[in-house]
């Protein structure tokens, strides 16, 4: 009995010891968003008496607000000195719960709505909210500025690595990859792979579906090679551990829910096209890009920038980064963010 | 997935009719650890009647029920009962090893407190409770007794399995390993 009493408190001991000096599980708020089935976790995390709440709008769609929640060096929890920020799950996503249903543009839009309506109800009326959407978020983020009055309480709008127009991004991907799988091959850079890449690339159809999200898997097999010849950082996020032990998320529901959001939005999103709807953002407007983001790449964000409708709009390339900016340079990221919300708080 | 938990309750009324020409029985009580992991609070209680299956009684036909909830922080709570079956086997020490299916119901409440906002723009709470779900779970037990008396023993354990909620709306198939250890007290009688 001793040898089990002793065994069972190793596992314990090495448990709570593992990264401790990195992780983080402190929550000020913590409550759900009930909406057309879904049952949405919301985190509400720092200096909420300063009625500046920052939206983290994540990716996906069925990604996570909470991929490096646990760390002290991720940038929201830095940001979480000065302002609230909101990390929220958005439905058939990560640790989100009810059902996995309704799953288009316009009903995560409606979910976005209330989550505002919500925390203007939990705090106060006179919340500022900047809202920063990476990857789908950005779509999300832009859908929902577009519509009517939906600007009145934002002061700002930042986009990171947004994929709101997803034909003409698979037309950037491919010639992204022909260009810098060249110039990776002439000097000697993991050749075969490029060239294999560059092929298969060359290969697909972009009007069909599959072959779109073929071309985005070969985007993302690019940024490994990237980040396997120095010229990406690593990305930060929670550890294994850390994450299964003392994270929110239910692992066997988030693989679900990430399942079942592509399923239920891959036919949408291959033809997603907001473009149009930039001009009607006018708030201020900043755009940060990874320049190794193949995904979306930073060619499509200068395109994009000069239609929208802001008057203060800027975009920041960063250059030891891929698509997910916020954990590739996580410092970097954090000062660009914290000075415009300074500037237009 | 439906099939695997009726099989569960026929098994199980099976093993009653079985322990009606039983000698003698025991009965046990567990009390342990439930948690999907570790560090997720959770207890669980059990009752287990013991058939013996051979003279020499070293094989088992255990029935029994659990009761057992546990909490995962920020995500839900939920509370189980389930009648169980299983087949446990006592080496010639003090070990034992068993194998257990139960089918039962698994109810889900949201960890905190849920929102809901009307087309008017109102917010109210709501009730945390998902809608019940069923489930069915399979457990590898090893068993050690620390102390026999006459008529009575005590004894630690250690399952591990799976518990699968079986398919609804709110429910896509989840799988939750779960971890059990703790303390059994075992009872025996002669039957008149």
């Amino acid at each position: 009995m001793r040898n089990i009493s002793l065994l069972f408190f190793v596992i314990f001991a090495c448990l709570s010891a593992c990264n401790k000096s990195e992780t983080t599980t402190e929550v000020t708020d913590h409550f759900f968003l009930k909406n057309e089935g879904a049952v949405m976790p919301v985190f509400v995390n720092g200096n909420v008496s300063s009625n500046i709440f920052v939206i983290y709008l994540h990716g996906g769609p069925g990604g996570t607000s909470l991929e490096a929640f646990q760390r002290h060096d991720n940038p929201f929890t830095k940001l979480q000195k000065d302002y609230a920020v909101v990390y929220w799950e958005q439905r058939c996503s990560g640790a989100s719960q009810g059902e996995c249903k309704n799953l288009t543009l316009e009903q995560y839009t409606e979910d976005l709505q209330k989550l505002l309506i919500l925390l203007r109800h939990k705090y106060t009326d006179n919340i500022s909210f900047f809202l920063v959407g990476h990857s789908w978020g950005g779509s999300l983020g832009i859908n929902f500025l577009s519509k009517p009055g939906n600007q009145a309480n934002v002061k700002g709008w930042i986009e990171v690595g947004g994929g709101h127009n997803v034909p003409r991004i698979v037309q950037l991907e491919k010639e992204m990859i022909e260009a810098v799988g060249s110039r990776q091959m002439a000097i000697g850079n993991n050749v075969t792979e490029w060239q294999n890449r560059i092929n298969e690339s060359k290969a697909l159809n972009l009007n069909n579906i599959d072959d779109v999200y073929a071309m985005n898997s070969l985007a993302s097999e690019a940024e490994s090679s990237m980040r396997s010849s120095d010229s990406v950082y690593a990305k930060i996020s929670n550890t294994w551990v850390n994450e299964y032990f003392f994270g929110s998320t239910e692992w066997a529901r988030a693989s679900k829910n990430a399942e079942s959001s592509f399923e239920g939005m891959k036919n949408e999103l291959s033809v997603l096209n907001l473009t149009d709807k930039l001009q009607e953002i006018t708030v201020p407007t900043l755009l940060l890009w990874g320049k190794y983001d193949f995904r979306v790449p930073p060619e499509f964000a200068r395109e994009e920038l000069v239609k929208y409708g802001s008057i203060s709009k800027e975009l920041i390339i960063f250059e030891k980064s891929a698509h997910f900016v916020q954990w590739n340079e996580p410092t970097a990221f954090f000062e660009k963010v914290k000075e415009f919300i300074e500037i237009h708080r | 997935m439906l099939r695997s938990g009726l099989l569960v309750v026929v098994l199980f009324f099976w093993g009653m009719a079985i322990a009606q020409n039983n000698k003698t029985s025991t009965h046990v009580i567990k009390l342990c650890y439930l948690g999907e992991n570790i560090t997720h609070p959770g207890a669980q209680l059990g009752y287990v009647y013991n058939v013996s299956l051979n003279k020499s009684a070293n094989q088992i036909l255990e029935l029994g029920g659990v009761l057992g909830g546990y909490s995962h922080p920020y995500n839900h709570r939920a509370i189980r009962l389930a009648p169980t079956i299983g087949y446990r086997f006592y080496t010639s020490g003090a070990w034992s090893f068993a194998f257990n299916v139960e089918s039962g119901v698994f109810k889900r409440y949201y960890n905190g407190t849920v929102y809901e906002i009307n087309d008017m723009g109102e917010v109210s709470e709501v009730s945390s409770a998902a809608k019940t779900a069923f489930h069915i779970g399979s457990f590898l037990s090893v068993s050690k007794q620390l102390s026999v008396s006459e008529n009575s023993s005590w004894g630690c354990f250690l399952d591990v399995g799976i518990i699968n909620e079986i398919k609804t709306a709110e429910n896509p198939t989840i799988l939750h390993p779960v971890l059990l250890f703790g303390l059994s007290y075992s009872i025996k009688n002669a039957k008149h």
